[in-house]
């Protein structure tokens, strides 16, 4: 009530003035020049303002465009395979090597990307790849197979046959910026003509006519905006989208708005069309993956299709260009019905537009969507074996420059070795939980795979789940490596003058006075055998023997052995050291016997062979080093002795596991209460540490020989590799001896066998094994004695 | 492939030529001649028939081939290839991009005892003379009873010692290499 009376008071005022002033004559001339004055202030006002704003702008906008420079991740490759008659992969390992790389199987081999089979061969057309040492051309070949390798690399077009053809990497990680924002930069020329017509065509039909900013289309957004009460329409040309893009921050929506055209126009102002389409085809954001994010078309044709741009199909450019209205409301693998009526909505504007002729539209929107079912892994496939290039990455490079630099990365991981290496762990621990009645997931393993004579690492699995990028226990996890030291106390052993694999050492009870209590080492099978040799301390892993030999030749002569053939971790002087209780993770254990299987010359590990700048220049190589630190003559004796771990020792089931004629030595390891499994070999290609146990440190009831060497001689069978091949140095000989007194002994006697010594070093006295039952045949057998003779 | 067992033939028994480590040797096909050592080397003894089983030689199983056999070396011919290109590389001053191609060349072939002289070869070049002896002594304990192959390593490792300014090794490294000449 009180109110309504102010109310109608204050209106009677009013009235009242209103009266006052129409009596009174006013002075219009001076009110319009000094309205006119104020107006003008306020213009020259608004003209300065703008003048500073624009300036403003325009510096923000040319500095950030000219110095333009996307964070581009680095990408890290797999190391290209290389073709050659010889080679050995099967026609299915190159079928899986095709399609890491996304190549399609298609009926007829027209362009790179595509392969056909026959029976026996593969008609493929190999991608173009810039090697940082020599480009590799885009190749249409015929790559014939026979059993388990190339029998014949056959150029089509040249029709000459081929010695050597490396493929293209395959992509197996990528490093991304913090704001993890991925791209895979193109160049406006590398665009394909189709993409650009259908963007243009799609998003901004003026493109080439307008300044930037199109008055008519804004007035007729804002008026369908007003009239529907919200955002309906939006008025943008791709220049005003670029700049939406590229530098505005969440600002109030009209001042944004303004300075949005302000920048379209200053942009168009300063830089040709095309080299604002070509900012906008890398910018423009077109997925998401997690917390990554997909930009551009170059990448985007990746992460849908799984293959370069230039490679894409009518229907899938338009998908492509569907998506950049909205790339998450139009996501093909969630929302495929949605991507597919945006794609064929944008096919009907191109037909419209005479674009693409009308039959073939017809055809194009029957087509699937022909995106990959899943997305590319965005970090890495291979988690455990990216941990060690990253390691390595880390002592050459800062990290925000391995996030933004575009580095390429060019590694040594082999995709065929390595999901051998997965699916075989894989495979071997679900059986073994089976057999011993164990809950799914109780056994964890670690595996290693390097070549032998580079040293490259092939493989790394840092778990049960190869996916998992967590704790890696390849390279993190310390555990003893039990009886995997072994060889380390015998190379040790045979320095010393006068020892040989044929020695004889003690087997009888042994007590190492220490200070923390006295060490009694026992057998495994706590038995004492008297007296054994050295090669059989070592082929059936006797702890008495090995103990005692080690206490001989020094506990601290066997920890230099360890860190010569490459132990990294600290190794304390203890003697139970010389059983293996020094902890050590199994890519030290790899560099160990690494340096054992190639000649006892060590070659530090490598996971990366170069780092290259986007440009192609080699910023770092990381040559292949080597060193000697074991006579090639020991090694000689060792690597024999492990050979025959394999044939009649703790390993010699191997010899029902590995075919016929693949050689391999190796050694197993058994930790107290069976709470790590270890083995530890090589053919002579390959050095593989496996190793299986539990994350709680609990025993698993497997030895070496029943857990982690039946995982190695999985991917050993899965694996293409050679047989150990040791060259015979020219200083040792081989001599059949007596197995059980260590003597030389003759063809004749009972229980003998042939090992290696160093010349000079063999037993002199021979066991005589000539009887009256045998003379007759002694006879006849002059020849050779006449011979044996004339060697001693 | 006659001729150029006699020329290999000859430069072991004949001339001291070392070979230069821009020069592409020409043999792909090393045949092994008698050597002083080999002779005193029991080659395999003769096993006659007995009542009692005799273990094989393990050198059947390890299929390595020994000191005493007579050594044939074919080279594959990508390695071929792989080598010509790292003497064109070489021979523009790329010594980098000369050892990755060799490097290639070993994924092929990781025992040709002929492509871990060429890296050693490479490394002299580079300056790198520590590298290039390891590398060289690695090349010979591949190449048993290659004696060129093993006379050329020994003769650079006497000269990378020479160059690391060890004139007692350097020493040392040329009688061995003597050794494998007449």
């Amino acid at each position: 009530m009180a109110k309504k009376k102010t109310q109608k008071k204050s209106r009677r005022k009013s009235i009242k003035k209103k009266k006052l002033t129409g009596i009174r004559a006013w002075p219009w001339r001076k009110i319009i020049t000094i309205g006119a004055g104020v107006i003008f202030f306020c213009l020259v006002l608004f003209a300065i303002w703008l003048f500073f704003h624009v300036r403003s702008l325009n510096e923000h906008v040319t500095t950030q465009f000219e110095g333009r420079r996307w964070e581009l991740p680095a990408r890290v490759y797999a190391r290209p395979q290389d073709l050659y008659v010889g080679k050995q992969v099967s026609l299915e390992q190159f079928k899986d090597e095709l399609a890491l790389l996304g190549y399609r199987e298609q009926k007829e081999v027209t362009q790179p990307g595509e392969y056909r089979i026959a029976k026996d061969s593969v008609e493929v057309y190999l991608r173009a790849f810039p090697f940082p040492d020599e480009a590799q051309e885009s190749t249409h070949l015929t790559v014939s197979f026979n059993q388990k390798a190339v029998s014949r690399l056959q150029h089509i077009r040249k029709s000459k046959a081929l010695d050597l053809i490396r493929m293209e990497p395959a992509l197996i990680a990528n490093i991304y910026p913090k704001n993890n924002e991925d791209r895979v930069l193109v160049q406006r020329h590398e665009v394909p003509e189709l993409l650009v017509q259908a963007l243009l065509t799609v998003e901004d039909r003026e493109f080439y006519e307008h300044n930037g900013v199109r008055f008519t289309s804004i007035l007729r957004a804002l008026l369908a905006n007003i009239r529907a009460g919200r955002t309906v329409q939006g008025g943008s040309t791709l220049t005003q989208q670029l700049v939406k893009n590229f530098y505005l921050t969440s600002e109030r929506k009209y001042k944004r708005k303004f300075n949005e055209a302000l920048m379209a126009w200053i942009l168009e102002w300063h830089y040709s069309k095309d080299e604002i389409l070509s900012v906008y085809m890398n910018e423009i954001f077109l997925g998401q993956q997690g917390n990554r994010a997909i930009h551009g078309f170059g990448l985007a044709s990746y992460f849908y299709f799984q293959r370069p741009l230039h490679e894409l199909q009518a229907d899938q450019i338009a998908l492509l260009v569907a998506l950049v209205k909205g790339a998450s409301w139009y996501e093909p693998r969630r929302n495929p019905e949605r991507a597919l009526e945006r794609r064929n909505l944008v096919l009907d504007s191109l037909e419209s537009q005479g674009q693409i002729a009308s039959e073939l539209v017809t055809d194009l929107k029957l087509k699937q969507l022909g995106v990959t079912p899943k997305a590319p892994v965005g970090v890495s496939a291979f988690p455990g074996f990216l941990q060690l290039v990253r390691e390595q990455l880390k002592r050459d490079y800062k990290e925000e420059d391995l996030r933004s630099e575009g580095l390429v990365i060019f590694t040594t991981l082999d995709p065929i070795v390595q999901m051998a290496a997965e699916n075989s762990s894989i495979d071997v621990l679900d059986q073994r939980e089976k057999d011993l009645g164990l809950p799914t997931g109780t056994l964890e393993t670690a595996t290693v795979v390097t070549s032998v004579d580079q040293g490259e690492v092939l493989a790394v699995i840092g778990g049960r789940d190869p996916r998992y990028p967590g704790f890696n226990r390849a390279l993190e996890t310390r555990r003893p490596i039990g009886s995997l030291v072994k060889p380390m106390v015998f190379l040790t052993a045979l320095q010393k003058r006068g020892m040989t694999l044929a020695s004889i050492i003690a087997d009888t009870p042994l007590v190492v006075e220490q200070r923390s209590g006295d060490w009694q080492p026992q057998n495994y099978d706590g038995e004492f055998r008297g007296a054994v040799r050295m090669i059989d301390a070592l082929v059936h892993s006797y702890n008495v023997p090995t103990a005692r030999l080690g206490m001989e030749v020094g506990v601290k002569n066997v920890r230099k052995t360890l860190q010569l053939t490459g132990a990294q971790s600290e190794i304390n002087s203890y003697p139970s050291i010389l059983l293996g209780s020094v902890e050590l993770p199994p890519i030290e254990v790899a560099q160990m016997y690494q340096t054992l299987a190639a000649n006892g010359y060590r070659t530090p590990l490598r996971s990366i062979l170069q780092v290259v700048n986007p440009s192609g220049e080699v910023l770092t190589r990381y040559p292949l080093n080597l060193e000697q630190v074991i006579s090639t003559e020991l090694d000689y004796l060792v690597v024999a002795a492990m050979h025959e771990v394999t044939v009649s020792g703790t390993a010699r089931r191997l010899q029902q596991l590995l075919p016929d004629n693949l050689s391999v030595a190796g050694k197993t390891g058994t930790t107290d209460q069976l709470r790590d499994s270890w083995f530890a070999g090589f053919s002579g290609e390959h050095v593989i540490i496996s190793w299986v146990g539990r994350d709680d440190n609990q025993p698993t009831g497997l030895t070496g020989s029943s857990g982690a060497m039946l995982v190695w001689a999985e991917i050993m069978n899965n694996i293409s590799t050679r047989a150990l091949q040791p060259v015979q140095p020219n200083s040792v000989e081989w001599q059949l001896t007596d197995i059980t007194s260590g003597t030389l002994a003759d063809p004749r006697c009972p229980g003998t066998q042939w090992l290696p010594f160093i010349k000079g070093t063999e037993p002199a006295l021979a066991r005589n094994c000539v009887d009256d039952r045998e003379r007759n045949e002694q006879q006849t057998l002059r020849g050779f004695q006449w011979l044996r003779d004339l060697i001693n | 492939m006659l001729s150029a067992c006699v020329v290999l033939f000859s430069g072991c028994y004949g001339t001291t030529q070392v070979q230069q480590p821009t020069t592409r040797p020409s043999v792909s096909t090393v045949p092994e001649p008698v050597s002083p050592q080999a002779e005193s080397i029991p080659t395999n003894i003769p096993q006659p028939a007995s009542p009692v089983a005799i273990p094989p030689r393990q050198t059947d199983v390890f299929h390595g081939p020994t000191a005493g056999e007579n050594r044939q070396v074919k080279q594959h011919p990508a390695v071929v290839a792989l080598l010509d290109r790292s003497y064109l590389l070489q021979q523009q001053g790329d010594l980098p991009g000369a050892a990755s191609s060799v490097e290639r060349g070993m994924r092929i072939a990781p025992q040709d005892a002929a492509l871990w002289q060429r890296l050693a070869q490479i490394r002299m070049q580079q300056g790198l003379f520590q590298q290039a002896i390891e590398v060289a002594k690695k090349s010979t304990s591949l190449g048993q009873g290659i004696f060129q192959l093993i006379r050329d390593n020994w003769l650079m490792i006497a000269k990378a010692h020479e160059l690391l300014g060890d004139a007692k090794a350097s020493q040392l490294a040329r009688l061995e290499a003597d050794r494998y000449q007449r």
